[in-house]
């Protein structure tokens, strides 16, 4: 993995936690850890895929980019400024250059507005350009995802998913931002229209040089989109690669487990590899390792302190007492 | 003794009849399953496949109805059955699994007594066994603690668990023919893969046959025996996993393997992926031709006149009109 001396974005020691109402009168307040100490850089035009399975804090951290929970330590640096430290105007300005497409197309777009102004509101809230410039820049932003222009006057919901997202797309699209975080934009699509909406990800980010953080479970859409790779494991990071170092040689418990049961075309499923049981809550940490419990190698140190993200070599990075 | 497939479907037609018009939403569905066989209906939304499973259960929502065909179990004909009879076949000899466990369980009952009522339905038991009952079924299904779960509620169990309740449900009674739509979709891969496994190892104890419907290739691949390959409320494509995936015949399966992403241990190289261009068409707007014309890559001034009839043996049957000059 590049290591870059000014990368586009800079996140250290990311913390997220959500405080969880009492049990009872006299129960003690109970901490849920949603995004525990991650660390990742990204450079311009560059993306990120980040995988986990529900429960990993991959969507949190997602919001934690955008500024959308709040954030108990660490920092989020954009092009040299830290988010975590602006507010008001200051904010609103950097805000412009980070924006984000949701899975779920049907409930992340207004209703009751029309596709026009679903597109133009960032402009809007961000007061950029006069009232022609934004009509134009809908135009644009209708033929950059391939909608008709006709499609602006209509309502979301007389589209198909996949328009839907391609209008998700163009609304993030609307301030020219140099990184758009995609949290699962096409798990809730059909395979058809997923490789559709891949694709036109890939040519907005060549002609706009955007730069993606692209959220996926699935590991086959991953190695297709990202240049680099985390695998993310209740809050923290685990392995952080390159595309080729980590899908040619995974070095984490985990990670093989994930590639082992990612159904393939190749061979019939074998009953090896699948770690039995499920991730333990995030409310009671374990003491080591969060994944010892379902981890096939794990011995008494992985029990008893967690495992720090070194460096195993050309850049790639794995949180494991045994590597 | 019965002869034939454990089951079978023939020329199945379902219509929705809506005021101004109606709509055709399988066109001709036709397929068997024998026991311990696991045959997989792969298509995208609105290809009729889990409408397919709905009409097997006679569970068609109004307006829709079965308009035509036939589907038997153990050479016994399903369809016209009556409502009173039938539900004595659903849950026993033919049962059910949703994608969405938490919409198909009751919140307010616990899962360990909603699995005991399937049992005091069909198989006449007293509360007391089946308790006792659910507990083994718990522990078959992979349920820790299996005696303390079946006391917990929906909402407290993870989205694996409670799938493995609702196996645990549907394989209570010992059925012929369990029907899974999209049994995995909503979970985690490791959890997905763990789900698959019970499935056929429940499979190979029983030889209970499997129908799942899926959208993805990648399940087909990993637990199927047969594919049907649907496409605007028809079977287009039917065979051997193995033949249909290493050896699609007709365009849209081919489109349907090529155009989904997936992980190589050989560092893939980033070029475009193949797309299908547009869409499903609506049911009541098809071509007059072949349904999947307008978005084939490979079509002929034939394939618009009208839709192709199979081609192929009943091993290997392609709805395809290339095929007629092969």
């Amino acid at each position: 993995m590049l290591e870059e001396a000014h990368p586009l974005l800079s996140v250290s020691r990311l913390v997220v936690t959500f405080d969880l109402p009492r049990k009872g009168l006299l129960g003690r307040p109970t901490v849920l850890h949603a995004v525990r100490d991650v660390s990742l850089t990204l450079g311009s035009g560059r993306t990120l895929g980040i995988v986990g399975e529900s429960g990993s804090g991959k969507s949190t951290l997602a919001l934690a980019l955008m500024r959308l929970v709040p954030i108990a330590s660490g920092s989020v640096v954009l092009r040299g400024e830290d988010l975590t430290r602006l507010g008001g105007r200051a904010l609103r300005d950097t805000r412009r250059r980070i924006q984000m497409i949701f899975q779920d197309p049907q409930s992340s777009l207004n209703p009751r507005l029309r596709v026009r102004d679903v597109i133009r509101e960032p402009l809007d809230i961000l007061a950029i350009g006069t009232a022609a410039e934004r009509r134009r820049r809908v135009d644009e932003l209708l033929d950059a995802v391939g909608l008709a222009r006709a499609a602006g006057a209509r309502f979301p919901h007389q589209f198909s998913g996949g328009q839907r997202q391609r209008i998700g797309i163009a609304r993030a699209l609307s301030t020219r931002p140099d990184l758009i975080v995609c949290d699962e934009p096409v798990s809730a699509l059909d395979v058809a229209v997923q490789a559709q909406i891949l694709n036109l990800l890939r040519d907005l980010q060549e002609t706009f040089g955007l730069a993606y953080v692209f959220i996926s479970h699935d590991l086959g859409v991953v190695q297709h989109m990202a240049d680099d790779v985390a695998v993310m494991y209740l809050g923290r990071i685990v392995e952080l690669a390159s595309r080729s170092s980590f899908f040619s040689k995974p070095r984490h418990p985990y990670s093989i487990a994930l590639l082992a049961a990612a159904p393939t075309m190749e061979h019939r499923t074998s009953p090896s590899g699948v770690p039995a049981g499920e991730p333990p809550s995030p409310i009671n940490l374990p003491s080591g390792c969060a994944f010892a419990s379902r981890c096939p190698l794990a011995q008494s140190p992985c029990r008893e302190r967690a495992p720090e993200l070194k460096d195993v070599g050309t850049g790639h990075k794995v949180a494991c007492h045994l590597v | 003794m019965v002869t034939g497939p454990l089951f079978a479907v023939e020329d199945l037609h379902v219509t929705f009849a809506m005021r101004a018009r109606s709509v055709e939403v399988l066109k001709g569905v036709s397929f068997d399953v024998e026991a311990g066989e696991t045959v997989c209906i792969v298509g995208e939304s609105g290809s009729g496949k889990s409408m397919t499973a709905l009409a097997v259960l006679g569970l068609v929502p109004s307006p829709g109805a079965i308009t035509g065909g036939r589907i038997c179990l153990e050479g016994r004909e399903l369809s016209g059955m009556p409502r009173k009879a039938l539900r004595g076949v659903r849950g026993a000899k033919i049962s059910m699994v949703f994608q969405e466990p938490m919409s198909s369980l009751n919140p307010v009952l616990t899962v360990g007594s909603q699995v005991a009522e399937v049992l005091r339905q069909h198989e006449g038991l007293t509360s007391k066994q089946a308790g006792a009952r659910v507990v083994d079924l718990f522990r078959a299904v992979g349920i820790p603690a299996a005696e303390e779960r079946a006391a917990a509620y929906p909402h407290q169990m993870s989205g694996g668990m409670r799938q493995r309740v609702m196996i645990a449900m549907a394989i209570a009674c010992r059925p012929k023919l369990l029907i899974a739509d999209e049994p995995t979709t909503a979970l985690d891969v490791t959890v997905q893969k763990q789900i698959l496994q019970l499935l056929k190892e429940i499979q190979k104890q029983s030889r209970m046959a499997i129908l799942l419907i899926t959208h993805d290739m990648g399940i087909v691949s990993e637990i199927g025996d047969r594919v049907i390959v649907m496409y605007a409320g028809r079977p287009v494509e039917t065979g051997a996993v193995s033949d249909v995936l290493g050896n699609p015949r007709h365009p849209y399966t081919s489109a349907l393997i090529a155009c989904a992403p997936r992980v190589a241990a050989q560092d893939a190289r980033r070029s475009r992926l193949p797309e299908i261009p547009g869409m499903v068409p609506p049911l009541e707007r098809l071509p007059r031709g072949c349904a999947f014309e307008p978005r084939c890559p490979r079509s002929v001034p034939a394939c618009r006149d009208a839709p192709p009839p199979y081609f192929g043996s009943a091993a290997r049957r392609v709805a395809c009109w290339l095929e007629e000059r092969r």
